[in-house]
């Protein structure tokens, strides 16, 4: 009996492919949205104007791409971080976790030494929020590298422990007690908070963004210790007998990583959110692992998906503001991410449904011999 | 003449910088073994898995069993009738052979009557006389049983035609003759059966008919008679090569490397070495003779300082690095080719800048200031490329696009670089054809010469005689005795492979002279 749906590995895909996939996703996600909004009994204007702060708003509006941009920082940021551990096949999915230790270092320095001058207190936040990330990076490096612990595992419950550990001190020892009962830390002081661009409220963080962008960049195309983590990557096999110590790299890098994130935690508490809070990482950590898994760890393209995962969550902001329910919104989200991520199939495998073959490159092949034979038609 | 099983008409297959196939015509018939034969990346591999429905051909058309068709996946092949066992098997360690072979058959299904598929399955191996133990899990076979169940699996199957992509590269000599036993017996069956392979010596014995390619392009056909060593290097060869004369000796020198007592423990703990010893010098070849699983790759591993040892010593010059680094002992001018080229000695994925260098990497001249010096490197890939006529279509593109021969030139122009004293190489002519063959022996006589010694772990022993000034032979992990090339003798050696001493082999000799 032949089978129905198969699916068959590709050889790796062109990025042309990837780009010209990740466009059709998009637009089907559009399509199955604008479905969705009949189906709720929204006239075409309504799901036009709704589409519009979806999908447009957050990208081509002035107000929007700011919005975009101060989400994307500490997305950008994550996503390098979880980027480094994927390159070396290390599945650390502790960017949450990692994230939030760094906002309670930093906001501890700032509930313990709020009259200390801007660059000292902005400098010595970051170091301990630097310390706090490598400090939850090296609960899941030391088990892994010497007792062959899983690090997916180690890393997502430790995701748990940071949150909690937040969760514990907004409603205990670190209470704003003017927070009218609220579980939130008290504001960051005025001198702690990163320079922001005129009243846009992008601030210094992005300019961080990119500047580890540039770095991750560098460390993994040019540098010697980037060299040694895309061997063990490729093959541990290679990576012995190139002398490299991979007990040693699993623990540098997942502290790293951990740094990294645990960065990204000061720089969303300094730069926007200013005081911490239980949903001051908001999930974003995760985000990052699916930013770093789109892009393919690629540093470019890691910027490029951040910002569009951030105009993605903002645009179902703006929705909400035309009328339509929250959870239509979210939904509309989810359509959109599923779309994207199961697209993303196409480029590691052929599918075959009955007799039809869908593969990427076919297309592209049959699209560049069509183009040769009517060339060759005019000659 | 009996009826065409297959035949390919005018494939062409261009790969990005390469034309793998061009205008290649084939045709094999029922019941008989047929050769594909052809230097390294002359296309043979490609042509097969055109075949084989791995890769589609940008023109030309297959005819299999009188039918035209075309093939979108292997599955559709493995329809046809056509099943390929490649040179890495594809199977699950903790499975049995039974269930290797039902697993991912059509058959197979959510509900498993195991008992029928046991019994199905043990009757199409009675009938082709294919021995294994049904039960046994995969991970206890060896490389010849593993083959034996991939063919097996293709059988069950229902192919009619097998092909075989260089099936005795890996196999020790005694299972290559096995290996043709089968196949002959199948062939006698009516299965259509296409080898690849180097070895010459094997096709004069086996093949019926014999394709021969050359750079992608169809170069010659011969059956019977007309196959003979002589007519088929001529086919193959861009130019005749001299593979006749005798290799000068070496002169021994000051010894370089000296294994003192050493034991290490191999896959699943078992001793591997049991007390090793021995001395290699400067200017000499050292062979290490030994059936395969005699504790070769543990010695070349514990040696390189990729494996560690339980206890003895380990010199390089008058350096004592028992308990270097692999790192350490590479600036102190060790050299290892390993056995396995495609995942330890070379990474599949990475081009060939970064492929040259593995194991240098760290070196001052390779860096600057800032990072791992790319535009140096630009020139050593261009040097290695020119040195040592490594064909290549693209040179940013990943290695593993690479033929078999071009790999292994690879690694060796980057563990000649170095200009080691001492090189360990572990089968270095595995897989390649006569020209690259005799090219890596030139170059690791060159090196003997340059007055590096030269550890050679061969299954060739017709190699070993030729190439080394000594012969070392290994049986379960320990020296059985070490031979002089003037008065190795291939009995003798054979005979002490399998456990006899050196002085039962003289007796022996001895009678058998009066
Ligand atoms: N997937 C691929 N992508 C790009 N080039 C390829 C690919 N496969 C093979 N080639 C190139 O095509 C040519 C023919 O390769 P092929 O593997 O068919 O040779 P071969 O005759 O099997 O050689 P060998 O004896 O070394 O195995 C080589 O130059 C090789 O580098
Ligand atoms: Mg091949």
């Amino acid at each position: 009996m032949k089978r129905f749906l198969t699916f068959e590995k590709r050889s790796a895909g062109t990025s042309g492919g990837v780009l010209a996939i990740r466009i059709v996703s998009i637009a089907f996600a559009v399509l199955v949205t604008m479905l969705l909004l009949f189906v709720v009994g929204k006239s075409p204007r309504q799901a036009g104007s709704i589409l519009y702060s979806l999908f447009v708003q957050p990208f081509f509006s002035n107000y929007g791409v700011t919005d975009t941009i101060k989400a994307g920082i500490p997305l950008i940021i994550l996503s390098i971080g979880v980027s480094l551990a994927f390159k070396m096949k290390l599945w650390n999915i502790g960017a949450e976790g990692q994230m939030a230790a760094g906002a309670i270092g930093a906001a501890g320095v700032a509930i313990y030494f709020p009259n200390l001058p801007a660059l000292p207190l902005v400098l010595l936040m970051a170091v301990v929020s630097i310390a706090a990330g490598m400090l939850w990076g090296a609960i899941a490096g030391l088990p892994k590298a010497y007792l062959r612990t899983n690090e997916t595992i180690t890393t997502l419950m430790l995701n748990y422990i940071a949150l909690k550990l937040v969760h514990a001190l907004v409603l205990g020892p670190w209470r704003d007690p003017q927070s009218k009962g609220f579980p939130m830390a008290p504001v960051l002081p005025a001198q702690g908070w990163l320079p922001s661009w005129g009243n846009t409220g992008i601030h210094l963080g992005l300019l961080l963004a990119v500047i580890l962008v540039a770095v991750y960049w560098f460390v993994v195309a040019r540098n010697r210790w980037g060299y040694e983590i895309r061997v063990t990557g490729e093959s541990a096999k290679a990576a012995a007998y190139a002398g490299i110590d991979v007990k040693k790299n699993i623990v540098l890098v997942l502290v790293v990583s951990g740094a990294i994130c645990g960065l990204a935690g000061m720089v969303e508490f300094a730069g926007r959110a200013h005081r911490l809070d239980v949903n001051l990482t908001n999930g974003m950590g995760f985000t990052a692992v699916i930013i770093a898994w789109l892009s393919r760890l690629n540093p470019w393209g890691v910027i490029v998906m951040s910002l569009f995962m951030a105009g993605l969550n903002n645009g179902g902001g703006y929705a909400q503001t035309e009328g339509i329910p929250s959870a239509i919104a979210t939904m509309i989200q989810g359509i959109l991410l599923f779309s994207v991520l199961g697209f993303d199939v196409l480029t590691r495998y052929k599918i075959r449904i009955g007799g039809v073959l869908i593969d990427v490159d076919t297309f592209r092949q049959r699209r560049k011999s069509k183009a040769l034979s009517a060339g060759k038609g005019r000659e | 003449m009996p009826e065409p099983t297959v035949v390919l008409k005018g494939i062409t297959k261009a790969f990005p910088g390469v034309m793998a196939n061009e205008n290649v015509d084939f045709t094999a018939y029922k019941g008989e073994i047929h050769a594909l034969l052809g230097e390294n990346g002359a296309g043979k591999s490609t042509l097969m898995n055109i075949l084989a429905g791995l890769y589609r051909q940008d023109k030309g058309e297959m005819i299999i069993e009188g039918n035209r068709v075309e093939f979108h996946s292997p599955a559709d092949a493995i329809k046809a009738g056509i099943g390929m066992i490649h040179q890495h098997f594809k199977l699950v360690e903790n499975f049995t052979v039974a269930e290797n072979v039902a697993l991912g058959h059509e058959n197979t299904r959510f509900f498993v009557n195991k008992k029928n598929i046991a019994r199905d399955i043990t009757a199409v191996a009675e009938a082709n006389d294919i021995e294994l133990d049904m039960s046994a899990y995969v991970w206890q076979l060896s490389v010849g049983e593993q083959q034996r169940v991939e063919i097996l699996k293709m059988l069950y199957r229902n192919a009619r035609i097998l092909i075989l992509d260089e099936p005795t590269a890996v196999l020790t000599p005694q299972e290559s003759t096995r290996l043709f036993d089968t196949l002959r017996e199948m062939a006698k069956n009516g299965c259509t059966i296409i080898i690849i392979t180097h070895k010459l010596v094997e096709v004069c014995d086996v093949a019926h008919r014999v394709t021969v390619m050359r750079q992608g392009k169809l170069s010659g056909i011969a059956q019977g008679e007309e196959i003979s060593y002589q007519s088929l290097t001529g086919m193959m060869m861009s130019e005749n090569i001299r593979l006749d004369g005798k290799v000068p000796a070496g002169k021994a020198a000051a010894a370089v490397l000296e294994v003192k007592d050493l034991f290490v423990r191999g896959f699943k703990g078992v001793q591997a070495v049991d007390g090793l010893s021995f001395t290699l010098h400067s200017g000499e070849i050292l062979g290490v003779a030994g059936v395969a699983g005699n504790g070769q790759r543990e010695l070349a591993e514990a040696v390189s300082g990729i494996r560690g040892i339980q206890s003895g010593q380990v010199l390089l010059g008058d350096a004592d690095v028992t308990c270097a680094s692999v790192r350490a002992r590479i600036d102190k001018g060790l050299a290892f080719v390993p056995e396995d080229r495609m995942d330890t000695g070379l990474v599949g994925n990475m081009n060939l800048a970064d492929n040259l260098l593995l194991r240098s990497y760290w070196n001052a001249e390779n860096n600057t200031v800032t990072g791992i010096h790319y535009a140096r490197m630009a020139e050593k890939v261009d040097q290695a490329i020119e040195q040592y006529e490594i064909a290549v279509g693209n040179k940013k593109a990943p290695v593993r696009l690479m033929s078999g021969g071009n790999l292994q030139k690879v690694v060796l122009a980057r563990e000649l670089a170095l200009s080691p004293s001492v090189i360990v190489a572990a089968y270095p002519v595995r897989g390649l054809d006569i020209g690259a063959t005799e090219l890596i022996y030139t170059l690791l006589l060159r090196e003997r010469d340059r007055g590096a010694g030269v550890l050679l772990l061969s299954e060739d022993l017709d190699a070993l005689l030729k190439y080394s000034d000594r012969i070392l032979v290994l049986y379960r992990g320990r020296v059985m005795g070490i031979v002089d090339k003037a008065q190795a003798r291939i009995g003798t050696i054979g005979m002490m492979m399998m456990g006899t001493t050196p002085e039962e082999v003289a007796k022996i000799e001895a009678v058998s002279h009066f």
